[in-house]
């Protein structure tokens, strides 16, 4: 089910209340059962798959305990769940490039591609359970002996569709061995995470999608300008979206007494690509260099090695986002900048000015903004012939001549949009300077909070993009 | 622990707040009117919608005789102020815009559940009706402001697509982008009274011409097996409350279509032996003018209205033995609602004849 859906908002309530009631032996049991309802919501039959994944890895995690083969034991836990993965995610991917490439030598197509459909979360749950394999063999954690506490390490729900990638090191243990207790204040402040997440979601980047959706889906009738606004919209949707899932699986996850990985750190203030991707999709990106970079070697075979793994782990990252193209063109430009900025030596300028600061931030975000045109654009030639209008027909006159409400949006939503961009800057920038606002919040008188709270609600169900004026909208990040 | 009840107070403070400041939004977004002037109820409010279906509820138990159900048709053409003034009948114009056959089923139910009416007149579309609601438009045109109740539930669940369930019972999820065109009308209908002085009926001012078609060839046409599942229904609730029953089809521009829903009709009353009446084949006995009493092809003005209710109002006291309480004390707020109508009437034909 969907968080910004009227059946997690009964679900969820009931879950909790129940957890807190429940005696703490058997309360895992009930996640469990939450957590598979939760995904049997999506596609019921799908939940095999996860089931299949959880087994797997939980055996590796048996048999690298005990055997001396434990090597073959995670190379067996890997191929197997990364065919799974590969045949359900990269099948068609895979089928039409061959196609291609045997039509180029004359020959017939070999398959019209199957009628796959993705299962929901795939791409994450996979990655969390085979980093349970990588950890039990390196002696990180224990190989856990209960399946069914470790099946909820793998479909926790809250994380479970589209992240924060958890460790075992950190969630395994909290679902194995940890008893939560109902905390007024605690709950209180996930629940301000919750709803900061709600209004990111359906206040901001649903209402940025308008635009977003008509540009690009028309792009051969906008120029220049209109396009260059429409990816910087995309860059705060992408970002909004995102990390308001992450913000609600983590203020969900803190309500019954979770502590979750952060998966997002104002990253578009970053002053290079390096820096980006040490705050945005945290998760992931240290997933990647644990389990990709460091066993490739890291850099720890030189410069060029180093580089390459680089390009390795970013062209991987790629077609993890999805089977097309062009994100893998996005993962190499990703990876691309990093190693002109370690060859330049950019990471370790210490910036004393404010202004230099603010240039480079600022430069960064237009590297970002290019690489997010491949992400969004549905093919490498739109994406081309979008950057070539963005660069060779610039129309200054969409400013004055009233085009900026022919995108999609009109004036309302345009003034609404405004503003809420205002108050997400406000936050990052309070975030950035490590000012902790809910607790800031949190000390005030209680007319402000109720204040402060009502605002929350109803400026999400009164500006929110949601009803049947608005298509459902997912996620972005579930087609991964 | 003293703290562990503060808590709990707050909360439950807090959520009652949230749950009254809820309610007001949902009628604060909801649309209560459709924005129309061209109407002589406009002088009054512009939340004409609302004020039909409250003003209903309004009224003192047991105090209606005749109810008339339908859909717009039966709201534009039928003015219960004129009957009551010309006959001393009280009626309501209990009614919804694009309301079909299985919503005045609904309405029929609700109509019981506050009063005893000698007679009940439903007027039937030609257009068939379907059974499952999807447009949003046409579900919130019927259940916005039905109360909730049993009955509210079970038109809810066996008429409605799940998927529209949520915004019924909170019309927020649908209206809340109205945000953009709240009037100071959807503020001041929260002090607005309840009571209807037109008694369910939109006063239409303005004016179409039409010349009705000739039309040569009428197919043969049946009705289909809901729409007769759902009139025997009807039939049956009537019998139950002891309450005679007329089913119409109101004034229209009618087209070949229509004419042969209208044979089917006349056909299958007459093999059941219920009361129906085709207004349109009384033009002349009422005095409808094709060129003067139409507000557009299926809806009469506030004139045509006005013919059209004497007539009605005759058909009725030469058919039911129903009193005349005119001089009845306990019924004076009707003469004062009919007085208001000729006020604002007469205030309207001056100004147009100014205008001339």
């Amino acid at each position: 089910m969907l968080f910004n859906s009227i059946e997690f908002l009964i679900f969820f309530p009931v879950i909790c209340i129940l957890y807190f009631i429940i005696p703490h032996r058997v309360r895992y049991i009930w996640l469990l059962i939450a957590s598979y309802y939760f995904y049997m919501c999506w596609n019921a039959k799908y939940a095999i798959l996860l089931i299949i994944s959880t087994v797997i890895t939980y055996l590796s995690g048996l048999f690298i305990a005990k055997t001396n083969h434990k090597k073959l034991c995670v190379a067996l836990s890997f191929i197997i769940n990364l065919a799974i993965l590969v045949f359900f995610k990269y099948s068609n991917f895979l089928i039409e490039n061959i196609n291609s490439i045997v039509a180029f030598f004359g020959i017939d197509s070999i398959s019209n591609g199957f009628d796959i459909v993705l299962p929901v979360g795939i791409s994450f749950y996979t990655f969390q359970a085979l980093s349970y394999t990588v950890d039990v063999y390196r002696n990180k954690v224990e190989a856990q002996k209960n399946i069914l506490k470790y099946a909820l390490f793998v479909s926790f729900f809250p994380q479970l569709v589209a992240g924060p990638i958890e460790r075992s090191t950190n969630l395994l243990k909290q679902v194995s061995s940890e008893m939560h207790f109902f905390d007024y204040d605690r709950i209180k402040d996930g629940l301000l995470l919750m709803g900061w997440g709600f209004f990111q979601k359906i206040v901001i980047a649903d209402r940025l999608a308008l635009i977003v959706n008509q540009v690009y889906g028309n792009y051969q009738d906008y120029s220049g300008f209109a396009l260059i606004i429409a990816t910087f919209l995309f860059s705060i949707q992408i970002y909004c979206d995102f990390s308001s899932y992450s913000d609600i699986a983590i203020g969900a996850s803190q309500v019954m007494g979770f502590r979750l990985m952060k998966n997002f750190e104002t990253p578009y203030f970053s002053k290079s690509v390096t820096e980006f991707w040490k705050r945005w999709h945290i998760s992931l990106t240290s997933w990647f260099k644990d389990y990709l970079y460091i066993p490739l070697g890291g850099n720890r075979k030189g410069k060029l090695r180093k580089y390459i793994n680089i390009l390795i782990v970013f062209l991987v990252s790629g077609i993890w986002h999805g089977a097309n193209w062009t994100f893998v063109i996005w993962g190499a430009l990703n990876g691309i900048f990093q190693i002109l900025e370690d060859t330049f030596k950019v990471v370790s300028i210490k910036y004393k000015k404010f202004h230099y600061k603010l240039l480079s931030v600022i430069f960064t975000f237009i590297l970002i903004n290019i690489t997010w045109v491949f992400f969004r654009a549905k093919s490498i030639n739109d994406a081309f012939l979008i950057i070539k209008q963005m660069v060779f027909h610039l129309n200054p006159e969409i400013f004055i001549n009233g085009t900026l409400f022919k995108m999609g949006m009109d004036k309302f939503d345009f003034i609404v949009m405004n503003i809420s961009l205002s108050i997400l800057l406000t936050i990052s920038i309070f975030k950035y300077k490590k000012l902790a606002l809910r607790k800031i919040l949190s000390v005030q008188p209680i007319w402000i909070r109720w204040i402060f709270y009502f605002a929350i609600i109803y400026s999400i169900l009164i500006f929110g993009v949601y009803g049947p004026e608005f298509e459902n909208s997912q996620f972005i990040y579930f087609q991964f | 622990m003293k703290i562990k009840m503060i808590r709990a107070i707050k909360v439950f403070v807090f959520l009652s707040l949230f749950t009254l400041s809820y309610i007001f939004c949902n009628s604060l977004f909801m649309t209560k009117g459709y924005g129309q002037t061209n109407l002589l109820n406009a002088q009054i409010t512009k939340n004409q919608k609302a004020k039909l279906i409250n003003g209903f509820y309004e009224k003192e138990e047991n105090t209606l005789d005749v109810v008339f159900i339908g859909s717009s048709h039966v709201f534009c053409d039928i003015n219960p102020n004129v009957i009551w003034n010309s006959y001393g009948i009280t009626s309501y114009d209990f009614a919804s815009t694009s309301q079909d056959i299985y919503t005045s089923y609904y309405f029929l139910k609700e109509v019981f559940t506050k009063q005893q009416p000698k007679v009940i007149f439903i007027d039937l579309l030609f257009k068939d009706d379907e059974f499952l609601l999807w447009k949003p438009l046409d579900i919130h045109s019927a259940t916005d402001l039905m109360p909730t109740n049993r009955n509210k539930f079970d038109f809810v669940v066996n008429r409605i697509y799940k998927e529209h369930w949520s915004s019924v019972f909170n019309p927020l999820e649908r209206y809340h982008t109205r945000w953009k065109e709240l009037t100071i009308d959807d503020f001041t209908y929260f002090g607005e009274s309840k009571h209807d002085n037109f008694n369910g009926h939109y006063a239409f001012t303005t004016t179409k011409k039409w010349v009705q078609p000739e039309i040569n060839k009428v197919e043969d046409i049946e009705l289909n097996t809901d729409l007769i599942k759902i009139l025997e229904e009807i039939i049956n609730l009537c019998k139950k409350n002891n309450c005679e029953l007329v089913f119409t089809s109101l004034p229209s521009i009618v087209k070949e279509k229509d004419l042969a829903k209208i044979n089917a009709y006349e056909a299958y009353f007459e093999s059941v032996e219920v009361k129906y009446l085709n207004i349109n084949e009384y033009f002349s006995q009422i005095g409808l003018s094709t060129e003067r009493d139409f507000l557009d092809k299926v809806h009469l003005n506030y004139r045509g209205a006005e013919k059209l209710s004497n007539y009605l109002g005759g058909y009725i006291k030469d058919n039911y033995n129903i009193s005349d309480k005119r001089l009845d004390d306990n019924y004076e707020i009707w003469n004062k609602d009919f007085q208001l109508y000729d006020k604002l009437k007469k205030e309207f034909e001056n100004n147009a004849k100014q205008g001339e």
